[in-house]
């Protein structure tokens, strides 16, 4: 994509845009996206695992870790790489969120479809 | 791909929610009354002397069933902390644990022998059947309430709600300089009313008896009535000011009560279940120390 020196930032067959492991930080693509949806991060240092936090409570649980554990465990000079969400296009079974819903209320949908699920809802 | 979790021949040529309860045709709902009725066919068939217990051999494997139903239900607690790679949808775990949760009643049950006392045997069993009454209090819960949860904030933000109630806080406090001192402070007692407050009970029955802007208003509306003049005007503006707050705060404590309604069976659902386990493993120990 233009702007990206090393070409990191792409989009792929199902429309989703992802960011591979070639990126330097540089900051290009978060300034310049229009809907504001990358950003900078440090990669986060490994947690405990979920039966550690489940019994001693160890490490800061499920899910992303808020910033203060993680900046009491990164150094300051790592530098920052672009993130965003890819539709987990790297891992096999599809959106992590949508698999994780209980409900069903989760479900990803492809652009040309989106407008008619988003009005089935909806009340004539 | 993107799409690769969701089975798109389930539900058609056109993409739509589906939510647990209905999880591929209500597969989960069909295998747990295939069971349910099973489980009763062939305690009905089968003759125990000198009546159905939960020692004999159909009591035996009732009874183990259900303890390992028991222990992969509570197991959903993991399974839906631990986001792993891989095709597995928590959404069919869940629909899995609903229906398998109540297959459990029949089990339960039938594992009873409809043989009850006061001792710890009877009391694993009523732990379970509390456990799959608030989960069933739960489903019916999220069928009903999540729908009006937006229309009860109309659509605005939590952060909104708090600021509008700020801003009425503010415009109430300047209305209330021209009454007089008595009145004034019945007026600012409907300040500093945090409408996130409140304790288990206050949340849950949406009923705040002593809300200092019901008493407010109640006071100015009367002073209303009698006032005439200038005095009526200032007034006026304060008794609809405390009218707007009213509505306001009626807002948020709705939208606080549908969430309360939402959320607390999952205090009984989840505690009593790790205490039906200790009671389990009591009642299978003390049965074969005893035997």
């Amino acid at each position: 994509m233009a702007d990206c020196p090393p070409n990191a930032i792409n989009r792929g067959p199902d429309g989703e845009v992802y960011i591979n492991d070639t990126c330097i930080g540089c900051g290009n693509c978060q300034r310049n996206c229009p809907y504001g949806v990358i950003r900078m991060a440090k990669i986060p240092p490994k947690k405990p695992s979920l039966l550690k936090w489940l019994f001693f409570g160890s490490g800061p649980g499920p899910g992303e870790a808020d910033k203060k554990w993680t900046e009491k465990r990164v150094s300051a000079e790592t530098p920052k790489k672009a993130i965003k969400c890819d539709m987990c296009s790297g891992i096999n079974g599809g959106p992590a969120c949508v698999r994780a819903c209980p409900t069903g209320a989760a479900i990803r949908v492809s652009p040309e479809e989106f407008l008619t699920v988003a009005r089935m809802g909806q009340k004539v | 791909m993107a799409t690769r979790g969701f089975d798109r021949a389930d539900v058609g040529d056109s993409v739509a929610h589906e939510g647990f309860l209905r999880y591929r045709r209500f597969r989960w709902f069909k295998t747990a009354l295939l069971i349910g009725l099973a489980v009763i066919l062939i305690y009905l068939l089968v003759d125990v002397q000198p009546r159905h217990n939960g020692g004999s051999w159909l009591g035996y494997t009732l009874g183990s069933i259900g303890f390992a139903l028991i222990v992969w239900l509570a197991m959903l607690g993991i399974r839906k902390r631990a986001i792993t790679r891989g095709r597995w949808s928590l959404k069919a775990w869940t629909s899995a644990h609903v229906y398998l949760g109540l297959a459990l009643i029949v089990i339960g049950t039938l594992h009873t022998g409809f043989q009850f006392g006061w001792n710890v045997h009877t009391l694993a069993y009523v732990l379970m059947m509390v456990v799959i009454l608030s989960g069933a209090y739960g489903i019916s819960v999220y069928a009903m309430l999540p729908q009006g949860l937006s229309d009860a904030r109309s659509e605005m933000t939590g952060p909104q709600m708090i600021d509008a109630i700020n801003t009425l806080d503010k415009q109430i406090q300047g209305a209330a300089q021209p009454l007089s001192d008595a009145d004034s402070e019945v007026v600012l007692g409907s300040l500093g009313e945090d409408p996130f407050g409140g304790g288990v009970w206050r949340r849950l029955s949406g009923s705040y008896p002593r809300c200092g802007n019901r008493r407010a208003l109640q006071i100015m509306r009367g002073r209303l009535a009698e006032a005439t003049g200038k005095p009526a005007g200032a007034i006026e503006q304060v008794v609809t000011l405390l009218e707007r707050k009213a509505a306001a705060l009626q807002r948020v404590r709705n939208y606080v009560q549908r969430r309360a309604l939402l959320e607390i069976w999952l205090y009984v659902h989840v505690p009593l279940t790790f205490v039906l386990i200790v009671a389990l493993i009591v009642h299978v120990v003390s049965v074969f120390f005893y035997w």
